[in-house]
């Protein structure tokens, strides 16, 4: 299995130990602050980072990235404060359990209970802003964005709460029976012709979800900020690629990757550190295929997006 | 949004450094060159600034505090420690580099990722509401910002920069001074400077506001030497700005209840107008100042487009504009552009205008962003009087009587073409509005009258609109020329018409004093310069 990556690299997030340009890798999993003579590049193209019989992206943030590489959890660039505690033996749920937004609230699924904290501090003390936490179902992942929260449950459906300000973001009504700030389910998501949610996404003030069906719906956006496709709104909205079913997709801030069916990948959105990975950082305004240069036998599985970044999974063997 | 920069790089080639030893006989050249000497020491003084910003010893105190494990991360700590061990290792590696310079390649990256982490403060500032952002990324933005000013000056000199600082050529007795900066160059120092004093504030650190004012004013000098050098362009030859009444400004109002004139305006007389009304029910209401402007600079000076221009170094510096017809209409919004943008495409009747609607630079202190043009002005002596508290008809009695007192008044600029409309509203100030250029049109009303002009509510996000009034007074006194729509907001809003009030046309040189409370409708009839001066001390007594 190899993992490729492209896009934002200050922080050498994308350098990870098998690569040709490997660091040596600290004790605790992190790599070496990079020289002070010696910036990391970004990555305009994808490239092959890693090779691992098992990859998995868990979590991504400005600066660092952790992944599962055969069980083992990995953590290249420079971690911010969260990120640490992430790592740390302090953090007792798994990290598809708890995220943070990046105005610093942090959500937890613990004990049958969503949690919303002003800040990771208030959760290390375990001071919830609502006392009242929202009992939920099984949670499978807890995801953020800049301001808001996402859950996705193990029957496929898909909760949001969050900063009543981007309500776009929340992909629901807001009203005095569902409030911005308490995990409603996003009925949209849960209505014929739908009967449930696999993944969700999420980065900037956008959200995706794809559906057991194959349909990948995606919502948000900020005023004054153009949404990577047109007309983005606090609706979900499929979307369409030829017509082709979507095997995965990953949210960036202001970019969406997708693998179709048929295992090709496609870009759109904003490119402005070579997260599309096409080799340029011109805004992409319309879907467009980027083709990684494998080998016979080879194929895309799995795709991320992180901070303007993107990553690709690619199974079966090298001829 | 972001900044839309006037980019007029290009048409200026010759913006080498000066060859050395080429005599030249001709007394223009002799000037020049004399003259490119001061200009050198303007850049070398400049340059010296930029350098001090590239310092990374404040950044290797702040790693060491922040990898310690007992730091606190306080929210209020004014200074970038909480913004994390990877921001300030990134700053730190990228001052270190600016001052190495052992790459060529280096400078185009240093700025990418300079650009990076001013959008990352961007963000983080969108992401908190706007009272809870955290000092860190406000500070972030603007370190970043004067940072990527300071490398973009040392692009010509990369690899040496440190050659060229005073010290340097003091003691190894150099005369080789440093090379011009090209006009690209000064474009994007201007705008990185400018994009961050006006979204992220002038630094609260007298140090930074110091070193940052003097960058400002070393490029104005530059830019002035360049000008008169001749090695660009002066402004378009346009040498009045042209106040003539515009088709734009639509119909020109009668003038129905005149505004009283203040015959002999003194403190004292201010004082007793206030404390002694005419109309105990009205309070203190507004008065007309003619011609009171006398000694104000500006109101010859601000007539002149090519001194505007060339005092925004050559109409480089960025102001915030308010685009639309007015703050509560539904396509408005903010915009930050050049100085020659605005007055390019919003100000002046020019090719570039047509189709571009209506901008308007509003209720903006240009005057701590453009220190020059403060000059131009005087405080009136009338806002230092001892004001009367809100009148006891105010819905906002109890609101404007809890405001701190004002320890200087506060100043606006209030800057656009003909046809500008500020909605009826009321500030939490008294108010002496000066007209320093063209004409406006003023309608004010008592604070008693505010049933009758529907005032707004909390509107959608939370956002208090009860100052403004529902009332299009344009539309509904028949100034927009809409009969139909006339006719609807008579229908909409009935005891509009039943509501007194008085009404002026100010000319250039005039000052209106608008009581703490009135509502006022303010609209351009030409193209218009004003400042507003908010005052108070209705705290005095607690």
């Amino acid at each position: 299995m190899q993992l490729w990556a492209c896009g934002f690299n200050a922080w050498g997030q994308l350098q990870f130990a098998d690569n040709k340009h490997a660091e040596c890798l600290n004790s605790d999993g992190t790599t070496q602050q990079p020289t002070l003579n010696d910036l990391p590049k970004d990555l305009e193209k994808f490239e092959c980072v890693l090779v691992d019989p098992n990859i998995e992206v868990l979590k991504t943030s400005h600066s660092a990235t952790i992944i599962r590489q055969s069980s083992q959890l990995v953590q290249t660039g420079s971690p911010d404060h969260f990120f640490q505690y992430l790592k740390s033996e302090d953090c007792q749920v798994p990290n598809e359990h708890i995220a943070q937004t990046l105005s610093e609230k942090v959500a937890a699924f613990k004990s049958d209970t969503l949690s919303t904290y002003e800040s990771l501090d208030k959760y290390k003390s375990g001071i919830p802003i609502i006392i009242d936490s929202t009992a939920v179902e099984d949670v499978k992942n807890v995801i953020a964005n800049d301001t808001s929260f996402y859950a996705l449950t193990k029957s496929g459906k898909v909760l949001s709460w969050g900063d009543v300000r981007h309500q776009n973001s929340l992909g629901r009504e807001v009203n005095e029976d569902s409030p911005a700030d308490v995990p409603c389910v996003i009925e949209d998501l849960a209505s014929d012709p739908i009967t449930g949610i696999k993944k969700i996404s999420a980065g900037g003030y956008i959200a995706g979800a794809l559906t057991n069906e194959n349909d990948l719906y995606v919502w948000g956006g900020r005023q004054g900020q153009e949404t990577p496709l047109p007309d983005m709104s606090g609706i979900p909205d499929s979307v369409d690629i030829e017509g082709e079913d979507i095997l995965d997709f990953g949210v960036g801030d202001r970019h969406i990757v997708v693998l179709t069916m048929s295992h090709r990948l496609w870009v759109i959105g904003n490119n402005s550190n070579g997260q599309c990975g096409d080799g340029s950082n011109n805004e992409i305004g319309a879907w467009k295929e980027v083709i990684l240069p494998l080998d016979k036998g080879q194929k895309i599985v799995k795709v991320y997006g992180g901070y303007k970044t993107s990553f690709a999974i690619v199974d079966g063997e090298a001829e | 949004m972001p900044p839309q920069m006037h980019e007029d790089e290009g048409t200026f080639a010759s913006l080498t450094p000066q060859s050395q030893g080429s005599v030249q006989s001709s007394a223009r050249k002799q000037r020049a060159r004399a003259e490119s000497v001061y200009s050198s020491s303007s850049l070398e003084s400049l340059i010296d600034t930029c350098w001090s910003f590239t310092n990374p010893e404040p950044l290797k105190a702040l790693l060491a505090q922040s990898s310690r494990p007992d730091t606190k991360h306080d929210p209020k700590e004014r200074s970038l420690l909480s913004c994390g061990t990877p921001i300030l290792q990134l700053l730190l590696s990228l001052c270190t580099i600016a001052r190495v310079q052992d790459k060529s390649s280096e400078f185009r990256h240093i700025i990418h990722r300079l650009d990076n982490l001013i959008l990352i403060a961007r963000e983080k500032c969108y992401a908190f509401p706007y009272k809870d952002v955290p000092f860190c990324w406000v500070e972030l933005f603007r370190y970043a910002s004067f940072l990527k000013a300071s490398v973009l000056a040392m692009e010509s000199t990369w690899g040496k920069t440190e050659q060229f600082l005073p010290r340097n050529t003091k003691t190894k007795g150099s005369q080789v001074g440093y090379p011009r900066l090209s006009e690209k160059t000064m474009d994007g120092m201007v705008e990185a400077i400018d994009t961050a004093l006006i979204m992220a504030g002038h630094p609260p650190d007298e140090m930074a506001r110091v070193k940052i004012n003097h960058v400002l004013e070393n490029l104005q000098k530059i830019h002035q030497r360049k000008v008169n050098d001749e090695d660009i362009p002066s402004p378009s030859k346009r040498p009045r700005l042209d106040v003539g009444t515009s088709p734009r400004a639509f119909l020109t109002p009668n003038v129905q209840k005149p505004v009283s004139i203040f015959s002999d305006p003194s403190i004292p007389a201010l004082e007793r107008h206030m404390q002694h009304p005419n109309n105990e029910s009205l309070g203190p209401e507004p008065l007309l100042i003619k011609d009171s402007l006398i000694e104000w600079p500006a109101l010859a000076k601000w007539q002149d487009i090519s001194y505007l221009r060339s005092n925004t170094i050559g109409g480089r510096r960025l102001v915030p504009v308010e685009i639309g017809k007015s703050y509560v209409d539904s396509a408005w919004g903010q915009s930050i552009i050049t100085f020659n943008k605005f007055l390019d495409d919003y100000v002046l009747d020019s090719p570039e205008r047509v189709g571009k609607g209506m901008a308007y630079l509003a209720q903006y202190d240009l005057f701590e962003h453009i220190p020059a043009l403060r000059n131009d002005i005087m405080v009136p002596d009338l806002c230092y009087a001892t004001c009367s508290p809100p009148h006891h008809s105010s819905p906002f009695f109890a609101k404007h009587s809890a405001l701190p007192r004002l320890e200087d008044p506060m100043l606006n600029a209030w800057f656009g073409p003909a046809g500008t409309v500020s909605p009826m509203h009321t500030d939490p100030y008294h108010n002496i509005l000066a007209q320093v250029v063209g004409r406006k049109y003023v309608r004010l009303y008592a604070p008693r009258e505010h049933k009758k002009l529907y005032p707004r509510g909390i509107e959608e996000g939370g956002v208090d609109m009860s100052n403004t009034s529902n009332v299009d007074v344009g539309l509904i006194s028949g100034l927009d020329d809409n009969v139909d729509g006339q006719k609807a907001a008579i229908d909409e809003f009935p005891l509009f018409k039943e509501a007194e009030y008085v009404d002026v046309i100010l000319e250039a040189g005039d000052c209106l004093y608008i009581p703490l409370g009135w509502w006022h409708y303010v609209r351009s009839l030409s193209l218009s310069f004003s400042v507003s001066f908010w005052f108070n001390d209705t705290n005095d007594m607690g």
